[in-house]
């Protein structure tokens, strides 16, 4: 662009008059580089320049030059040169842009602008996230709920025979090695396995919407609602890491500069509902809830979401005053369609880990757990021959159940299977499936051949599919499924039903809403709780403690209480 | 003079909240691309910061599967939620740049 100058202002312009002419009086310099764009690269302080320019003669002079200009160029314009010739250079760059292009000041909108201007819109961004939502919960529940039964029967069947069998083989049948196997292990992990497919489905779902880029967009409406409760921008990180797992989310704490802001989405992040929870959710609501269980599920999602909201907004007013915050510029990553193998990838990996990691902690407790029931408390019967009622882990839970009482649960198997949540929140299904004193295991009778075994599974799985076609067209609205198909619930299931319908007087329903709020709330698991006490300190961390406890029940008592006036 | 970083710097004030560096780039009247090399000369200049890791840019928001699993490696994320780059204001950053006038 042969005679293009950009000015630079008076000031900057004056300096570099005078490093041109003394560019001009120094021959090797000169010969060198152009004087003018010497002179504004000097000014504009490039880091390669003045290691070749101290070696050419006269080029150390123009250095201290430069330096002199410089201070005097910072006192004159209140900040440095470089920010100046920048400025300079964008506002020409956007004058020469506005004259050759016929849409300077209208900001041409592409296909991804176009969907933002809906899916981040400020008043339909929020409800189209939540229904967003819904949608990836009536998935993960009505699709992937098939084959929850297939693996349940699997577990149950087979392999409980394939268990009992090995430990026959091995001559320890009849010991205690065989009830720690069968009455423990199996049923404690398998209960959580079941599982699995719920799980695959949601991250499904989840990859899915972080491949097209809507999550990012998520990120962005959340931002909004986080600033409404005094929280800065950055605050939807740790919120959205929660939604996976409580631990990391309070470390993604540290991204945040204000200590104010850091302690405030510490407390809150525990609020958000993690990964773990949803087995619990989804097998009381398969119990209670069995037409509705996606709603249950989003309704707990949601729920965990404006508690956390409504605790922001008391302790902004309260301990925790808000400070002001600053604007923020997101860039929104363009929209992409994603690939089948990409998605199946994230998937797959995502639910390894997830068996790989809770595997050892389900596994860990449950034999504590097992250990426990086979110790007999003033009852009769020996080690791992006594009656579930008459074991010290009831007798344990039975003094913690009259505090549930007013919420509808007050019993040992209820108040034992949340005080094993607070190791983690997998092992409340796996306790449940312990203390509900279930033999789910068809074990009666001939023992079926290898054959049976893989053809009822692979009959199973058939069935399985099958139920998730029917049930995918439910997604909107349309109910292919047979009404006379209603699915026999299991012995676990119908043995919840029949304890919490006899400790809440007949209000199952109420009771197990109840249960799920407080599993919602309270303290997730001890790993957080030590995530808590690093980043906030011991006296936030027993805050944290009792508050979410208290909280929890409390709205576990109010939840039972107001359902049982409205009839449930 | 108002040069088009005060313009920038100026229209981000009178946001609340978020803003999408498409919207801003409207305001302003550049593009994107052009947006994009104005926020890195405002972040050399301490005027706007950039959002930290995990949360910087490419990187992702993400947990493990697990009850107390973080993530081993971004392949092994149960959960992930890809965050946008965000820059935010410097509160300080009130001063109009060199060489523009107070308007």
């Amino acid at each position: 662009m042969s005679g293009f100058v950009v000015d630079y202002g008076p000031d900057i312009e004056s300096a570099i008059d005078r490093l041109v002419g003394q560019i001009e009086r120094a021959p090797e310099v000169n010969a060198r580089y152009a004087p003018r764009w010497l002179a504004t690269a000097l000014l504009d302080e490039d880091p390669g320049l003045a290691e070749p320019l101290v070696s050419l003669e006269g080029g150390a002079e123009l250095i201290v030059t430069r330096d002199r200009l410089l201070e005097g160029l910072r006192r004159e314009l209140g900040d440095s040169a470089d920010t100046a010739i920048a400025a300079a250079r964008f506002q020409t760059a956007n004058t020469i842009a506005r004259a050759a292009t016929s849409e300077s000041t209208h900001h041409s909108r592409d296909r991804t602008d176009r969907i933002d201007a809906v899916l981040t819109n400020r008043y339909l961004g929020i409800p189209i996230f939540l229904a967003l939502m819904w949608a990836v919960f009536k998935i993960t529940t009505d699709i992937a709920g098939a084959f929850l039964d297939w693996i349940d029967e699997a577990v149950s069947g087979p392999i409980a025979h394939f268990g009992e069998s090995l430990v026959a083989i091995v001559g320890l049948g009849g010991t205690w090695v065989e009830s720690l196997v069968v009455d423990g292990i199996i049923p404690g992990v398998g209960a959580v396995l079941v599982f699995v497919p719920i799980l695959m489905a949601l991250y499904l779902a989840l990859a899915f919407l972080e491949d097209t880029g809507y999550m990012a967009r998520a990120a962005f409406v959340m931002d909004r609602v986080m600033r409404g409760v005094g929280l800065q921008g950055k605050a939807f990180l740790p919120m959205l890491v929660g939604f996976g797992c409580t631990v990391p989310a309070v470390y993604a704490t540290r991204t945040l500069e204000d200590e104010r802001d850091r302690l405030l989405t510490s407390l809150l992040v525990p609020f958000m509902s993690c990964g773990a929870r949803l087995p619990v959710y989804v097998l009381i609501s398969a119990v209670f809830f069995p037409n509705y269980a996606g709603l249950v599920v989003f309704g707990m999602y949601l729920l965990g979401i404006l508690v956390a909201l409504t605790i922001g907004l008391v302790l902004k007013r309260t301990l925790l005053p808000v400070t002001s915050h600053a604007p923020t510029i997101m860039e929104m990553p363009p929209y992409r369609l994603p690939t089948p193998r990409t998605i199946w990838f994230h998937t797959w990996t995502r639910v390894t880990a997830f068996i790989g990691g809770a595997g050892s902690i389900i596994f860990g407790t449950m034999i504590v757990v097992w250990f426990l029931m086979s110790i007999p408390v003033g009852g009769s019967g020996g080690f791992a021959d006594t009656e579930v009622d008459d074991s010290a882990f009831a007798t344990v839970s039975g003094v913690v159940a009259p505090a549930f009482e007013p919420a509808g649960f007050g019993t040992w198997e209820a108040a034992g299977s949340l005080l094993t949540g607070f190791v983690a929140k997998e092992v409340v299904v796996g306790t449940m499936a312990q203390v509900y004193g279930v033999d789910d295991a068809e074990t009666s009778g001939p023992d079926p051949s290898i054959g049976d075994s893989a053809r009822e599974i692979g009959t199973g799985f058939v069935g399985a599919v099958v139920g998730a076609l029917k049930a995918t067209p439910g997604i909107i609205g349309i109910d292919l499924t047979d009404a006379e198909e209603a699915e026999e619930p299991s012995s676990l299931m119908a043995s919840i039903r029949t304890s919490f319908e006899e400790s809440s007087g007949g209000h199952g329903s109420a009771a197990a809403l109840a249960f799920l709020v407080f599993v919602l709330l309270y303290t997730p698991c001890m790993a957080a709780v030590a995530a808590i006490r690093q980043e906030t300190g011991t006296r936030w961390m027993w805050l944290s403690i009792f508050g979410q406890t208290a909280l929890a029940w409390v709205f576990a008592v109010v939840v039972f209480q107001g359902a049982r006036v409205i009839g449930l | 003079m108002t040069t088009v970083l005060d313009t920038l710097l100026t229209e981000l004030r009178t946001v609340r909240g978020p803003i999408r560096s498409a919207d801003l780039a409207g305001r302003v009247g550049v593009s994107e691309s052009a947006l994009s090399g104005m926020i890195d000369v405002l972040v050399a200049k301490g005027r706007l910061s950039p959002a930290e890791d995990p949360g910087a840019g490419e990187s992702v928001a993400c947990s493990g599967g697990a009850c107390g699993s973080a993530c081993v490696g971004l392949d092994r994320c149960a959960f992930i939620a890809n965050v946008p780059a965000s820059h935010t204001l410097i509160v300080d950053s009130a001063v109009a740049l060199p060489g523009s006038v107070a308007q």
